[in-house]
């Protein structure tokens, strides 16, 4: 049945190499992961844009800048679009370029899905931030408490674009995510057991299924949203019956885990980079991955303790308070062994090893501030203070973002065959670090002088005058930087020094191909016998696991021959439908049929385009 | 994809690393995180079924008679869609079709009991905006109604399209019958779930 | 990086200093009336006691790892001859020891935790309970006896005060950090809250809504004034029998307050026809301290500006939103009639 509407594909998937076209149909692995970072950082720079705007508005008392209103949409959408426009799709982006290069494959499991993944992000993240420019953007806060969002108290669209930007983007992760569980499982190369799979390809599963797991639980909360708004079914209205506590259970059951989700990605980029700059392998591998296993398990366990203040009762939040003071031994354990990693290695401060060693240091701080709101009592008196917002910045800034950057920094070379200019990438890290600590760090004491979070004004003689203004300053520090990392991206792209295919001496399987890679990553699929493949190859004498000794070296495939997936362009179309479809329902729940019918379209399409190697075994 | 495996250590001459073909495992996982979707929407059920601060209450428009009917036509199916799939998997053309429409017909026949029920309960006074049971209940079983018929319209392309061949689906290609089987089975479990928790113990009280 | 030894640890002293100066400020409560360190009643006592546990262990830990991590740094940088060091793959003793060090650190904090969370659990049965209600964005206070306030509540020091809370609309958050942690207001449950002021006390204590419930969260703020018990009864029989209006201007205010439409929201005790509840009680209201829920002091150039354009003072408020004066020009008050009413407001002592 592929073959007789199989003209239908080819004619619109005519391979070319670059162009706009080549873009919008690509479902190499390599380029998906482009594209997703790409729009990532675009997406962080305006989600630091507009936390600069609060930060300016912050930096004194009864400051006039900007209104209430305004106020609450910059704050929601800075945490909105940090949190699901920028860090996740780093994550993913790293996920596409990586795993298959990790584990030995030609693509992931599903490229077209992959694709699909992407453009449902975009067109999401687009709808969520469109709803700027239609009547004011969601502003009852990231987690958006019921019955604030009700039709009551949040009349016109904005919640809408809430509600339908975020189902969007949540099918986009799943999508993402079920693709990245079957490569992992699936396609590892001949050798490559669980425990020989790199640790970054491990916290990708873990996270993975994390989002399996996890997002259905928001797409059930959103939809009750939903049907609430524009239904009137009940669900968070205490007058008939409903409960706005159901919002916070839901949302945390998945926010919780989210974090996590946001985190472990740094941390496995994190369990990469040190090992190579300090040409050691990394201490405990196996500890690691478990803690890493312990670490999502327990994250589904810990909710309520974003609910200390909600009246849960004595017994259920000391219950809670434990199991979130249990996350930090398996964390302790990862700290614990990368620091050892260290022990008495050679460490190379290049930059990507700065960033993973400002990554550790700032997470520990973040890390021990969460364990003391972890204590309700205490949590009484941080809760909505500038405490938490410490808190989280330092996980999630001095955390997720300082460990993308080692990333960026790391695999740059991989992904482009020129390095990144160490000098700037230097300048860059430090006005980061420093940035960082100076706008953050500050916000722990003006937490406990008891500043409230999401207040737009405060006034002369609170106590909290200069260390706004200190965080300002610090705000300030980090645009700089982010500036001379745009300018360093720019200059490296131009005229970086040519890489090499291994210039920092590393240890897993993309290392051992050119750089850039080939479409095809692989000629010969390689076969592995340890954790660090490459690593070993290159050391022999050194190596922990060996080959056996009639162990025969994989053959090298005529590039010609191998059989790479056809671009296609089904996979935006139904992006494009589905986004459509939701954006619709803003305007009508009845128009929303038309983009249910381009998404129909677009799946038949799809299915009977021939794909390419997947199809066949 | 090729991987080549013959030099493996451990693998032998499977394509894949667990030897479970790639969409196999993308609709388990797939399925894994639906039953999160549905964990949720019974929770909030459960939640919710005696919360409502005016009626009716489940005990006054649940009609367990017609629903066992529609149950037992919805289980039915799956003993229909196991048929369908042996059929196709030694080659028998015809019974694979024939199976193939039978499930097809027999969900959208437990559809119909749906729509039924819905509009009884509408009559009764009972609408998703009435109370807290009304949304709750018409969400979860409105939901699963979506996934049947996501299934129905499943059934009926591969229907279809086994006649584009006069071999119909070969046995080659038996794996996407068995795709929309998997799903086909857990939506059937999570009726027997919902049954059990939505009208049997709800009906009990 | 031959400079990191240098640059490292000036930065961290550099911040440590900017670090300590505000420490030491934080626990001044007259430079910090929100401040969470400095408390005045036993239930904030005991929160402060745990804090202290809890943050000498979190330094403790910090210094030690971060020392740790410092030095390893430090000392294992890589010099101009390094060959490839020794390949070590782990070591189980040390695994164990980093999973119970801490696992036996965790057991010492929520041990405190778990009895601090029993010991300020319950109102103690004793306690003189007051009902608060959250509004959008203002707080209303309910006595025993059934008089009623807003924003600046009075109770007597010399013994435990109970609160039941409850919301009018949205979620709010009520917290007075000097005297006790916060508790969330939650539509369709009642929770409490409770404290016994420390001896020596009385005074006034900020405290503010820390959920947020919209526009004017910010501006949600509230006054708790701790008298002692023959200020607190003289203050509750005071709103029971308010003095009449003394002045002329205050008169002409009087009768404003009627015409203008305020008493359809507006309840001014000893007068029938002020019986509106959509806004705060503003029985004595010239004698409180604040205007606005505690956001301004309650003077005559504060309270003008607060009748000329209250939307100025907390944007989204009720009164601006769906006052006729406000929104129907023709019916925008004089300043005349401005002054006024302020005389007459400020009569209600
Ligand atoms: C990357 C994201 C991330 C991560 C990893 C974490 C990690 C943790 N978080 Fe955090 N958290 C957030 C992101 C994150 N958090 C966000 C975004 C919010 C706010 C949401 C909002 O309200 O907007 C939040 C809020 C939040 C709260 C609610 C506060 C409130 O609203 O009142 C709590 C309470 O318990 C908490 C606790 C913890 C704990 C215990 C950890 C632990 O996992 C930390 C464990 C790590 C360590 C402890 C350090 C290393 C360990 C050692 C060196 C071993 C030795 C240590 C000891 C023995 C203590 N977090
Ligand atoms: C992933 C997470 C992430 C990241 C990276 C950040 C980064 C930053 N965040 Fe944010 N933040 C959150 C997640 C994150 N935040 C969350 C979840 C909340 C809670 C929201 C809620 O309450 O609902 C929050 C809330 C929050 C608040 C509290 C708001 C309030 O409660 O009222 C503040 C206030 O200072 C703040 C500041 C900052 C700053 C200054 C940065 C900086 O690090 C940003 C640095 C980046 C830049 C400065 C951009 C650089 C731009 C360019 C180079 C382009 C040129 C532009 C200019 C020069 C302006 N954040
Ligand atoms: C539509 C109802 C409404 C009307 C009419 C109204 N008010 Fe108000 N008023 C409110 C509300 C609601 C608040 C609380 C606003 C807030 O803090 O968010 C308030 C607050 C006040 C306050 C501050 C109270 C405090 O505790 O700080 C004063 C004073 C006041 N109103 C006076 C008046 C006067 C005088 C008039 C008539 C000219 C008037 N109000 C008319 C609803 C109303
Ligand atoms: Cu009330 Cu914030
Ligand atoms: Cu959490």
């Amino acid at each position: 049945m592929a073959s007789a509407v199989g003209a239908i594909g080819a004619a619109g998937a005519a391979p070319s190499e670059s162009g706009v076209w080549s873009w919008i149909t690509t479902v190499d692995h390599k380029r998906i992961g482009v594209l997703y970072g790409v729009s990532a950082i675009l997406f962080f720079l305006l989600g630091g844009s507009e936390a600069f705007l609060i930060r300016m508005q912050l930096a004194s008392a009864d400051a006039d800048l900007i209104s209430s209103g305004v106020f609450s949409q910059l704050f929601t959408m800075h945490a909105l679009t940090m949190v699901f426009l920028a860090i996740m799709p780093l994550g993913a982006a790293f996920f596409n370029f990586l795993i298959p290069l990790q584990i030995g494959a030609r693509d992931v499991a599903f490229p077209r899905l992959n694709a699909l993944s992407y453009w449902l992000f975009l067109f999401g993240a687009i709808l969520l931030n469109s709803s700027f420019v239609f009547g004011g953007a969601p502003d009852a806060g990231w987690f958006a408490y019921a019955n604030l969002t009700s039709t009551t108290y949040s009349p016109g669209d904005s919640m809408d674009f809430f509600t339908l930007g975020l189902l969007v983007l949540g099918v986009s992760s799943l999508a993402a995510a079920l693709n990245f569980v079957v490569t992992i499982l699936n396609m590892r190369a001949p050798g490559m057991t669980l425990m020989r799979m790199p640790v970054f390809t491990w916290m990708a599963l873990i996270v993975s299924f994390l989002l399996v797991f996890a997002l259905p639980i928001l797409t059930v909360g959103l939809v009750e949203l939903l049907l609430w708004r524009f239904f009137d079914m009940p669900f968070f209205s205490a007058e008939f019956g409903g409960d706005p506590l159901l919002w916070q259970h839901v949302f945390w059951l998945f926010g919780h885990p989210e974090v996590y989700i946001l985190i472990l990605p740094a941390m496995g980029i994190v369990s990469e980079i040190l090992p190579t700059f300090s040409k050691k392998p990394l201490f405990g591998y196996t500890a690691v991955v478990f803690a890493g296993v312990a670490i999502a398990f327990m994250g589904f366990a810990v909710w309520a303790h974003h609910m200390f203040t909600v009246g849960l009762g004595p017994v259920a939040i000391a219950a809670f308070s434990a199991s979130t003071m249990l996350i930090a031994v398996p964390t302790g354990i990862k700290i614990f062994n990368w620091i050892f990693t260290l022990w008495g290695g050679s460490l190379d401060l290049r930059t990507p090893m700065l960033f993973s060693l400002g990554f550790v240091s700032l997470f520990i701080i973040g890390g021990l501030s969460g364990v003391m709101h972890a204590s309700p009592p205490l949590d009484r008196q941080q809760q909505d203070t500038y405490f938490i917002v410490a808190h989280l910045h330092y996980v999630l800034f001095g955390g997720s973002i300082m460990g993308l950057m080692a990333g960026i920094y790391f695999w740059f070379p991989k992904l482009t065959g020129r390095m990144m200019g160490e000098g700037l990438g230097v300048i860059h890290f430090w006005l980061m670090f420093i940035g960082m600590n100076v706008t953050f760090g500050p916000m722990h004491l003006v937490g406990i002088m008891g500043m409230p979070r999401r207040i737009y004004t405060y006034s002369e003689g609170s106590g909290w005058e200069f260390m706004n203004q200190l965080e300002s300053v610090g705000a300030i520090i980090l645009a700089i930087g982010l500036i001379i990392f745009a300018v360093n991206i720019f200059r490296s792209l131009r005229s970086g020094e040519v890489a090499g295919d291994d210039p920092w001496d590393a240890r897993t399987l993309e290392w051992s191909i050119s750089s850039p890679p080939p479409v095809y990553n692989f000629d010969a699929i390689p076969v592995v016998y340890s954790k660090e493949p490459f690593w070993d190859q290159k050391h022999p004498e050194l190596a922990h696991d060996k080959p056996p000794a009639d162990a025969v070296a994989p053959v090298a495939e005529d590039p010609a021959s191998i059989h790479m997936p056809n671009p296609s362009y089904w996979p935006i179309i139904v992006a494009f439908g589905a986004s459509l479809m939701a954006g619709l329902v803003i305007v009508n729940p009845y128009l929303a049929f038309i983009g249910g019918a381009i998404t129909m379209m677009g799946v038949y399409g799809w299915i009977f385009e021939p794909a390419g190697p997947e199809e066949h075994h | 994809m090729a991987t080549h495996s013959t030099t493996a250590p451990h693998t032998g001459p499977l394509a894949t690393t667990t030897g479970l073909d790639h969409r196999k495992l993308l609709m388990w996982t797939f399925l894994a995180s639906e039953c999160l979707f549905f964990g949720s929407l019974i929770a909030t059920f459960l939640l919710f079924k005696d919360a409502s601060v005016s009626g009716p209450i489940p005990q006054e428009v649940l009609n367990i008679p017609v629903t066992s009917t529609s149950t037992f036509v919805l289980l039915t199916s799956s003993l229909s869609m196991v048929l369908a799939l042996a059929a196709i998997q030694r080659g028998d053309i015809v019974s694979g079709r024939v199976w193939i429409l039978a499930t097809a017909v027999l969900g959208a026949t437990f559809l119909g009991f749906q729509v039924f029920e819905f509009k009884e309960f509408i009559d009764e006074g009972l609408k998703p905006s009435t109370n807290v049971f009304g949304a709750s209940f018409f969400t979860l079983t409105g939901f699963h109604g979506a996934h049947v018929a996501v299934g129905v319209i499943w059934l009926m392309s591969l229907f279809i399209f086994s006649f584009k061949s006069k071999d119909g689906i070969p046995a080659s290609k038996s794996l996407d019958v068995e795709l929309c089987g998997l799903y086909w089975h857990f939506v059937d479990i999570v009726w027997v779930v919902i049954f059990t928790v939505v009208y049997l113990i709800s009906s009990l009280e | 990086m031959a400079n990191l030894k240098n640059i490292r640890p000036k930065a961290l002293l550099g911040l440590l200093a900017i670090a300590l100066l505000p420490i030491l400020a934080a626990c001044s409560s007259t430079d910090n009336p929100l401040t969470t360190i400095s408390p005045k009643s036993d239930v904030a006592d005991d929160i402060q006691q745990l804090y202290k546990i809890i943050f000498v262990i979190a330094m403790v830990v910090f210094i030690v790892v971060e020392t740790l991590l410092l030095y390893a740094v430090i000392k294992f940088r890589r010099r101009p001859n390094d060959g490839i060091p020794k390949q070590v793959h782990g070591n189980t003793v040390m695994e164990i020891t980093w999973t119970i060090i801490p696992a036996l650190i965790l057991v010492a904090i929520a041990v405190p935790t778990w009895i601090t969370i029993f010991e300020i659990d319950d109102v103690p049965d004793d306690a003189y309970m007051i009902e608060i209600v959250g509004h959008q964005w203002w707080w209303e206070a309910t006595y025993p006896d059934g008089q009623v306030t807003a924003n600046e509540i009075h109770v007597p020091s010399d013994r435990t005060i109970g609160f039941t809370l409850d919301t009018a609309d949205v979620l709010h958050s009520f917290w007075i950090p000097q005297l006790f942690g916060k508790q969330d207001l939650i539509p369709g449950r009642t929770n409490t809250l409770w404290f016994t002021p420390n001896p020596g006390t009385e005074g006034r204590y900020l405290g503010q809504c820390v959920e947020f419930c919209g526009a004017s969260h910010a501006n949600m703020r509230l006054e708790m004034i701790v008298d002692s018990p023959a200020d607190f009864a003289a203050w509750t029989s005071g709103l029971e029998s308010p003095a009449p209006a003394a002045t002329a201007l205050a008169a002409t205010g009087y009768d404003l307050f009627a015409s203008k439409g305020c008493v359809a929201c507006h309840t001014i005790s000893g007068r029938n026809d002020a019986i509106g509840i959509i806004g705060p009680n503003l029985s004595l209201f010239g004698s409180r301290l604040t205007l606005g829920s505690a956001t301004l002091d309650n003077n005559t150039v504060n309270l003008t500006a607060w009748l000329q354009d209250p939307e100025d003072i907390k944007p989204g408020n009720i009164m601006s939103k769906s006052a006729p004066i406000y929104n129907n020009p023709g019916l925008a008050m004089a300043d005349t009639e401005i002054d006024a009413l302020v005389a007459y407001l400020q009569s209600l002592k």
